[in-house]
């Protein structure tokens, strides 16, 4: 079973949630797999205190004019919907790596098989073993935009080398392409939120995502106490507390650190539902 | 003066001290807010006004197949970078929520059914504020082309700042270091990065702050929440030290004010007078850049 966590608004406690419920499955005897999908700011691991391992390139293919065989047609950089080759009449294009796609359009129309393959560099994945926890991550190369590739990276990996009966897919904040990849094939979802404008109004959108994708949902209230603020349709809430505060700063999952405390043992039962469904 | 606010980790304040800088700022100099965060805007909720304009934006094309031409030769699922194209039964579909609008499939087809289509990948909306314009995009839910939104709200922020003859252009960026984010960047003249006293937060800021200087943008940091850990407002002040023009404490009011739709720093909060004092050093830096 795939089940993703994602919510739209940032900061509304995904991982602090996926890292728990992780540790909650793990307790009840599942084998558990963390797809740590947010790979402009991957941070599972800094809360599981881990160091990323196992490094992965992940590149991605750009083209290489050679300047001999090419005749200078602008075919490829008609072709190109990014504009990212650029021509000076009667000279041969220039390329603006960073906003390549990688989609090989170019190379596809070059008449003259001028166009060969090279890469750039994107970023990495990682497989980390953590608290009887495997966890996969990837990191995009700080300027490079994208995400998307990273993530489906991250997955592909993860999918492969994956062991567990479970696996948990935290998302990034947000509601376009690289959310996407990282909930395409899930088979339900944690939307966690937060009482607050913000918090409301983007679940919204990710709920609109979802129901496009035809996941399956549960909406959690994550901080739920912080105002008096009631989110229709919850089936979850987790109030915001000093331990919970504490654990977040300090990056230990509460469940680990104070197992006994209300909200360990709210998302103990709530791992218990999950694996009934 | 085009002034980026951006965290790398979602929900570390941006949209409190953008918004508190929008109030503050505006008492001061003729502002256009910019709310680049085209998934999740959230700015509008804030400032209420009347929407003056709403329009569709076409930021990139998506494959459309004829299946009565299709001659289910597959061509098109090999070139496909994606994996936007896939086979059905005895069919070919095309995921439009994985198609990137490349063209690649448009130029293998023997057949010739498959044809680019532009799309509507969300709106670009403007409101008028008592005391300023607000742009903002508006992704459809799931769209890609999240950059390309982004740089046309800036675009329209553009627009409207050289008709209104504004001084400055305040951006919210969204989270993360992807494709929305460079596109807020990309020519701006300065950026304020929001952390958090988390590990978390500072690790990702970190991140975000590669992407500032590759494109050589200068920073200041406001350090938010100040008062939920020590240990990790001394990293911050170790790391960041003079860089470091705010100190907001964490004030439980915010989720308060927050849910009637209030910006914190017009409410009655513990942060209120250290946003304005914030507020005050960033107006500093303003001045010394129009001098």
């Amino acid at each position: 079973m795939k089940i993703a966590i994602t919510g739209g608004k940032g900061g509304t406690g995904k991982t602090i949630i996926a890292v728990n419920l992780a540790i909650a499955l793990l307790k009840l005897g599942k084998k558990v797999t963390y797809l740590d999908c947010d790979a402009d700011c991957p941070s599972a691991h800094l809360i599981l205190g881990a160091e990323l391992k196992n490094k992965k390139e992940v590149s991605s293919f750009i083209p290489k004019i050679n300047q001999e065989k090419c005749i200078k047609c602008g075919k490829c950089m008609k072709s190109c919907e990014y504009n990212s080759l650029y021509q000076i009449k009667g000279n041969p294009p220039i390329l603006l790596p960073l906003i390549c796609s990688g989609c090989k359009t170019c190379k596809i129309v070059c008449p003259s098989g001028a166009i060969e393959d090279d890469k750039k560099v994107i970023g990495w994945t990682y497989k980390t073993k953590i608290k009887g926890i495997e966890l996969f991550s990837g990191e995009l190369k700080p300027s490079d935009p994208l995400s998307e590739k990273v993530i489906s990276a991250i997955k592909k990996r993860g999918n492969n080398e994956g062991t567990g009966e479970i696996f948990i897919i935290d998302t990034s904040a947000g509601a376009h392409c690289p959310v996407v990849a990282a909930l395409e094939d899930c088979d339900r979802a944690i939307a966690v939120t937060e009482p607050t404008l913000f918090g409301e109004h983007d679940l919204k959108i990710i709920i609109k995502v979802l129901d496009k994708m035809k996941i399956p949902y549960n909406i959690l209230v994550n901080k739920s106490n912080i105002s008096k603020k009631k989110i229709k349709g919850s089936a979850l809430e987790i109030p915001y507390d000093k331990k919970m505060l504490e654990c977040y700063v300090e990056g230990i999952p509460i469940i680990e650190k104070y197992p006994k405390h209300q909200i360990s043992e709210k998302i103990l039962k709530f791992a218990k539902e999950v694996l009934k469904k | 003066m085009k002034i980026v606010i951006l965290s790398g980790k979602g929900g570390t304040g941006k949209s409190v001290i953008t918004s508190s800088l929008a109030v503050e700022l505006s008492k001061e100099f003729k502002i256009v807010l910019v709310d680049a965060d085209a998934d999740c805007p959230n700015q509008h909720i804030l400032f209420k006004g009347r929407i003056i304009k709403k329009e569709p934006i076409q930021a990139s094309k998506t494959a459309i197949l004829d299946i009565k031409k299709c001659s289910l030769c597959k061509t098109c699922i090999n070139v496909c970078q994606f994996g936007a194209i896939k086979e059905y039964g005895k069919e070919i579909t095309i995921d439009p929520m994985k198609c990137e609008g490349c063209g690649a499939c448009t130029y293998v087809c023997p057949k010739n059914a498959i044809k680019l289509w532009p799309k509507i990948n969300g709106y670009l909306i403007i409101k008028k504020t008592k005391k300023f314009s607000l742009v903002y995009g508006k992704l459809l839910p799931g769209e890609s082309a999240s950059g390309k939104v982004v740089f046309e709200a800036k675009k329209a922020g553009e627009n409207i700042s050289q008709k209104e003859n504004s001084d400055l252009i305040l951006i919210d960026s969204a989270a993360g270091i992807g494709c929305p984010v460079i596109a807020s960047i990309t020519g701006s003249n300065y950026v304020i990065g929001v952390v958090e006293p988390t590990q978390t937060s500072i690790r990702n800021l970190e991140r975000a702050l590669e992407v500032v200087k590759h494109f050589g943008v200068p920073y200041s940091i406001v350090m938010n929440k100040v008062g939920i850990s020590k240990e990790f407002e001394e990293k911050i002040e170790n790391e960041f030290g003079d860089k470091i023009i705010g100190k907001i404490p964490y004030d439980d009011n915010i989720p308060y004010l927050l849910a009637e739709g209030i910006p914190p720093v017009l409410g009655k909060g513990i942060s209120k007078e250290k946003l304005k004092e914030f507020t005050k050093n960033v107006k500093e830096i303003i001045r010394r850049r129009f001098e």
